[in-house]
């Protein structure tokens, strides 16, 4: 899923052939002594020490946080996060998204990594992770989650307020940048507070960003309970071209079988459909400034945009559409081409591969993320739910990973079809590659300071 | 021409071995941070630096508001928690990293000009009153009271936020606005009102757009 980049970064841009040896001279040189800040054997050793007694389910995760350190401590804890909640450990899954949030809020300017990063000789995935903008927008939505599960909803709203900004920085310009599920929910939150002009407000604006079905056929009115079902598995990054500096980011093949709530008879649902579709958000990404640097200029490119041209009626169309890409890859690959939505998946891009050496993006992703949101309302009181039924899990319901009831005014519960846990606990939530290696150690006393954090406080 | 590159690959590695990248290359050793500087994690919303200057500022006018202090007669009592702080921007916050920061700040330096009222501890309070009541311990060392203290004032505020953000550029921009209010919990005067207002702005580094 991942791979391991090569080793720390020159600072020396185009200089012949004589700076070009140097600099991989130095570089070596230079990921060599950064090894030796502390052996891998004993970083190993205390990983291990650390997740003794930790739940079995979450020492892989726990793991990888410690030997990766800040350098993917979003993606971990984001993965950890997930984890915790199947588990039923919210304080844990609270505390992971609140050390991920608040890395994603960092201004990441001057910093080193990152400069290596853009440097001639790196890959892109030796900067820190912060994820794309539909990643950071989701660390946020679990965020507001959980916080509706406390039935703190005005902390809720400005999670998914939060949500809906971090998904619009990546969002092309010519397209409606709306995560329009968290708006709704922010709406939702609003009216839970007792602030109806602020939740009509933030309604209409959902509504207005919508291309999700759910949303779309939405009234004025807000339900007083919301059920939402993550489905199928969101989707992953891939590189293209000859330098593989492209990024671009590939759907999973079509959720399968069915998932619902198992509500007492005659309660049925007032409104359901998709909320939110993962694969839209993600394909949706506007160009990244980055790609026009590494091919020498900084210039701003459209390379996902072919979507960002077309009409909000071929836009419903195409978005109806990734609900049926196929039941493998390569059927995901030609019917994206096909759409319109991934034609640099089939190649044709040759044109903007460098043709000198450039950095490969960074194809580390969140993979326990969902493919979509499915949504059931209910205006009346709060149907009971004990549990979800999954074609997947062999007649094996899944749980409610989080609700709240016993609130006057609204309930809520949430689910998801595939465990958020990593593949030997049956999950899909894999902190790969397993196990991990001290990725850096050019911030040794960085990353103790972090590691410390974690002994004290996962 | 053969004898060059080694030679200048041996220049740069000596180079290097002195000035080994940037000072955020090699690290940075956890450190004190003096409360209300700025630290090296920053974003365009309230920070723990924002914290500490607001209250320091909201508890020097509260004791400075002379209808609040020093009005003459009992000093007024005051109910100093989260509660009624309305988080209504983007970011979302403890409410209590606020309200017992000021809480704190007021009660060292109120030096009983004000009466603080622990309203978010009154079920720990009426647990004792009933054990003392009941028998099961004895009274204390001071007097039995009626009831537990009513208040005279309580604080409410809203912290809200105006972001704007540029895709192109990745420049975000936010107008962080907190402000606080003590209102008269018998009538609903609102006897107070300061503001702390900040608006920050910056930009990722591109490799982050």
């Amino acid at each position: 899923m991942r791979r391991r980049a090569s080793g720390a970064a020159g600072r020396w841009r185009r200089g012949g052939l004589a700076l070009a040896l140097a600099a991989a001279v130095v570089a070596a040189g230079t990921a060599r002594a950064d090894w030796n800040a502390k052996s891998e054997k004993d970083l190993v050793r205390e990983a291990d020490a650390y997740v003794k007694g930790k739940p079995a389910a979450l020492q892989q995760f726990l793991h990888t946080l410690y030997m990766e350190g800040e350098w993917n401590s979003v993606l971990n804890f984001n993965l950890l996060a997930l984890a915790a909640m199947e588990l039923g450990q919210l304080a844990m899954a609270e505390a992971a998204l609140e050390q991920s949030t608040a890395r994603i809020l960092k201004i990441y300017a001057d910093d080193p990594n990152a400069a290596r990063a853009r440097s001639l000789w790196s890959a892109e995935e030796v900067k820190d992770f912060k994820g794309e903008p539909y990643e950071r927008a989701m660390a946020f939505f679990y965020r507001g989650l959980l916080y509706l599960r406390e039935g703190d909803f005005q902390n809720a709203r400005a999670a998914m307020l939060q949500a809906d900004l971090q998904n619009a920085m990546g969002q092309t310009e010519r397209w409606d940048r709306s995560f329009a599920l968290a708006v709704y929910l922010a709406a939702w939150a609003s009216s839970c507070d007792g602030d109806e002009a602020r939740a009509q407000e933030l309604l209409q604006q959902a509504r207005r960003a919508a291309v999700d079905p759910f949303l779309r056929q939405s009234g004025d009115r807000l339900p007083r309970h919301l059920t939402l079902i993550e489905r199928g598995i969101g989707p992953e990054k891939a590189t293209l071209g000859d330098a593989r500096a492209i990024l671009t980011f590939l759907p999973q093949p079509d959720v399968q079988g069915t998932m619902r709530a198992d509500y007492p008879a005659g309660a049925t649902p007032t409104a359901q459909g998709v909320a939110a579709n993962l694969d839209w958000l993600a394909l949706t990404r506007g160009g990244r400034p980055i790609q026009g640097v590494l091919d020498g200029k900084a210039s701003f490119k459209e390379t996902t945009g072919t979507v960002a041209e077309v009409g909000s009626q071929v836009a419903s169309a195409l978005y109806q559409s990734l609900g049926q890409l196929g039941p493998d890859k390569l059927s995901v690959a030609k019917n994206l081409a096909g759409l319109g939505l991934g034609a640099q998946l089939l190649g044709s891009l040759a044109g903007l591969a460098s043709r000198n050496t450039r950095t490969e993006a960074d194809t580390r992703y969140w993979g326990s993320l969902p493919k979509y949101y499915a949504v059931d309302a209910f205006d009346g009181p709060a149907p009971a739910i004990q549990h979800f039924r999954s074609s997947h899990a062999q007649g094996q319901p899944r749980p409610v990973l989080l609700s709240l009831r016993n609130h006057p005014r609204c309930s809520f519960a949430f689910g998801r079809e595939f465990p958020a846990l990593d593949a030997t606990h049956g999950g899909i939530g894999n902190p790969s590659p397993w196990p991990a290696e001290p990725r850096e150690s050019n911030r040794s006393k960085a990353n103790e300071a972090f590691r410390a954090l974690l002994r004290q406080s996962f | 021409m053969r004898t060059v590159i080694p030679a200048l690959a041996l220049l740069l590695l000596a180079g290097c071995a002195g000035t080994a990248g940037t000072a955020g290359d090699a690290g940075s050793a956890p450190t004190e941070i003096a409360i209300g500087s700025r630290g090296p994690v920053q974003g365009v919303g309230i920070g723990g630096r924002d914290i500490a200057s607001m209250t320091h500022q909201m508890a020097r006018e509260i004791l400075n508001n002379r209808r609040v202090v020093g009005s003459g007669g009992a000093p007024p009592r005051v109910i100093v928690d989260g509660q009624y702080f309305r988080i209504e921007g983007t970011q979302p916050i403890n409410r209590n990293l606020i309200s017992q920061r000021l809480l704190t700040e007021l009660n060292r330096a109120s030096n009983g000009r004000l009466v603080f009222v622990g309203r978010r501890h009154a079920g720990m309070v009426a647990e004792e009153r009933e054990l003392k009541r009941e028998g099961v311990t004895d009274t204390g060392s001071r007097a039995l009271t009626k009831a537990q203290l009513g208040a005279d004032y309580r604080l409410a505020g809203t912290f809200t936020t105006l972001d704007q953000a540029q895709a192109r550029t990745g420049m975000q921009q936010r107008y962080n606005q907190l402000v606080f209010e003590l209102v008269d919990v018998e009538n609903g005067e609102i006897v107070w009102t300061g503001i702390y207002e900040v608006e920050r702005a910056g930009a990722d580094d591109v490799v982050y757009r």
